[in-house]
């Protein structure tokens, strides 16, 4: 369970301070499936990075299983994302070096699982997201579709309760969000916490929750 | 739409390189993007090592003939130097020469002694010499005693040492550069004189002017040159150099050196040249390493996004600054291995192409202490150099980056 009790965030720009977050409360329960919609500047990709541990509050607290983790060192941050939360990325940020294989394997890799354990998984995801035939293809050679299943597998490589989805398919034809979101289903399924970021309606109707952001607030809207 | 398999549990054949850890999965990737990095360094690294090789050449060619001569102590007049320091310096002239030599040669514990002394004669040629001819003058060295009873003294390349007056041995590098060989005859102040050998006495002179000496007896010699009773030096073989120097420094009126007191006095004279070049070393290390460092910084700041991406997923900050310490201490290594490759290159090259044009066996010695005080230097510098781009690299903030991205 992930809970935020008054966060708040603000930015210096400059000389002037940039609210992005106000005093939100927000509580996501244990196999939720969450979108956070918005338009642009209303604070869904700072919230995402909180939740995400990538930032830390202003004021207020985050708690992940009642522990408060908002104000754990930069060590133990990385830690808790490398083992308790999958990120999915608009730009899929795949490492273009690595084929689909090691892309999906690196947090195996991390999180001190054996060569034969992480690409054995490894394989094992991309075969569930239909990329049992692109292993060991690199980034450049997949269809942006692709890229993002590859994204997926890796979010799901360290058996995170939570991913955090940052518009999945805000670079995806039609044919690739459906698909982006039948994974994204069969994962909540499965019993995954989903929280998808979007500006898009028809996905972010694909969720059971709803969450609007305006000007850094927060308001659940009806089912 | 796909169709969404259940997991799979065969085992995924892992294959080299995908076993290694990702730091040094890194570099197997990113061999072609530091392939430059490492020539570059390499070649400066060779270039360097070159340098220390030649020195190393050097020193051997100026103190290698007092190492491997038998001699044990050298005596000159009081205040006489063997090695010069100063332009003023010489070695000056043992007066009553003959008597201080049946001196030196009676102490008991001196094996042997043989006296030399230098002087300049000039070659008569055959016929009228032309109004235009320059006059020919050679160095000659009057060697009163048996050198061949001193170990490794005496090196013969062609012919025997001197036996009569009449007889003359020429260095290898005068005999050379001159067209005589055993056999010829060579006039030397109205006396004609019969080449026996072709060969040098060892560190009977500084550097390698043996190698461009007449020798000639020393009686022969004194009649030549018409010098008095005087030599310049006298080169002893003792067992014990200690107890020897002390009992010709009883003599009075001369001066004692061992041969470790002339090879420090040696060392003096390389000191500065020896400075030089490893202050082009440093200079040549510090370039690399800057080049390494700046090279470096630019490759982070064009993989922050990569980086970025590690850290939002998960991978600690010690990995990514492991993985570019790693690249900046592979660079230098390899870059070591390139150098030490270039250098015996061109030192072969320099000893095969060039050495012989200077009447000299090598001019590029390969010094095995120094190449691996050169690669620990160059390892060092590499870590150094890696070390400002790898933090950079810890530096990187997902948050900004990934929404730059």
């Amino acid at each position: 369970m992930l809970v935020l009790n008054g966060v708040t965030r603000v930015y210096q720009v400059g000389e002037s301070e940039v609210v992005a977050l106000h005093n939100v409360d927000l509580r996501i329960d244990d196999g939720d499936f969450v979108s956070v919609i918005g338009p642009s500047g209303s604070g869904k990709s700072t919230l995402l990075q909180i939740v995400g541990l990538l930032d830390s509050p202003t004021l207020g607290t985050v708690e992940l299983d009642g522990r408060d983790v908002s104000r754990l060192n930069d060590a133990e941050r990385t830690h808790l994302r490398l083992v308790a939360i999958g990120f999915v990325f608009q730009r899929f940020h795949l490492l273009t070096g690595l084929t689909a294989i090691e892309n999906v394997a690196l947090p195996m890799e991390a999180a001190g699982q054996s060569p034969t354990e992480r690409y054995t998984r490894a394989a094992a995801l991309l075969t569930e997201v239909g990329l049992g035939d692109r292993l060991e293809h690199r980034p450049s050679q997949l269809s942006g579709g692709q890229r993002q299943r590859v994204a997926i597998a890796r979010a799901l490589a360290n058996h995170p309760r939570l991913i955090l989805a940052d518009e999945p398919t805000g670079e995806l034809h039609s044919e690739d969000t459906a698909t982006v979101l039948e994974l994204l289903h069969t994962f909540h399924a499965r019993g995954h916490t989903i929280v998808l970021v979007t500006h898009d309606m028809e996905v972010a109707a694909a969720a059971r929750r709803r969450i609007e952001m305006r000007d850094g607030h927060v308001r659940e809207l009806a089912a | 739409m796909v169709a969404i398999h259940a997991p799979i549990a065969t085992p995924y054949p892992v294959r080299w390189p995908l076993g290694l850890p990702f730091v040094a999965r890194n570099l197997v990737l990113r061999w072609r993007d530091l392939l430059g990095m490492m020539l570059g360094v390499g070649i400066a690294l060779g270039m360097g090592m070159t340098l220390l090789g030649v020195n190393s050449a050097r020193q051997e060619i100026i103190t290698g003939d007092f190492k491997k001569a038998g001699t044990d102590v050298y005596v000159v007049s009081e205040g006489g130097t063997m090695v010069p320091i100063l332009p003023s310096d010489t070695p000056g002239t043992i007066k009553h020469a003959a008597h201080v030599l049946a001196q030196v040669r009676a102490k008991p514990n001196v094996q042997s002694a043989i006296g030399v002394m230098t002087f300049t004669m000039t070659r008569d040629l055959e016929g009228a010499r032309r109004s235009d001819q320059p006059t020919e003058i050679m160095s000659v060295m009057g060697v009163d005693g048996d050198p061949t009873v001193i170990p490794n003294q005496l090196v013969i390349n062609d012919g025997r040492w001197l036996r009569r007056s009449g007889e003359i041995v020429l260095g290898p590098r005068l005999a050379k550069e001159k067209h005589f060989a055993v056999g010829d005859g060579l006039r030397l102040n109205g006396r004609e004189f019969t080449i026996v050998g072709i060969g040098k006495l060892r560190g009977l002179g500084y550097g390698f002017s043996g190698d461009t000496q007449v020798y000639m007896d020393y009686a022969a010699f004194r009649q030549r040159a018409d010098v008095g009773d005087l030599l310049t030096f006298i080169a002893v073989s003792t067992s014990s150099p200690q107890a020897a120097m002390q009992q010709i420094r009883d003599l009075g009126s001369v001066s004692v050196y061992s041969l470790d007191d002339l090879l420090s006095l040696l060392d003096k004279v390389n000191a500065s040249g020896t400075v030089i070049y490893w202050i082009m070393i440093v200079l040549t290390l510090s370039i690399a390493g800057l080049f390494v460092s700046t090279v470096l910084n630019h490759s982070v700041a064009t993989r922050r996004l990569e980086f970025a991406t590690l850290r939002a997923i998960g991978l600690p900050q010690r990995t990514i600054l492991t993985t570019v310490a790693v690249e900046a201490t592979a660079i230098s290594l390899v870059a070591g291995v390139i150098g030490v490759a270039i250098s015996l290159f061109l030192g072969g090259l320099t000893n095969t192409l060039a050495a012989p044009q200077f009447g000299f066996d090598a001019l590029y010695v390969a010094d095995a202490g120094l190449f691996e005080l050169v690669f620990a230097l160059a390892l060092g510098l590499g870590l150094v150099a890696g070390l400002v781009p790898a933090r950079r690299a810890t530096r990187v903030d997902p948050v900004d980056v990934l929404r730059e991205a």
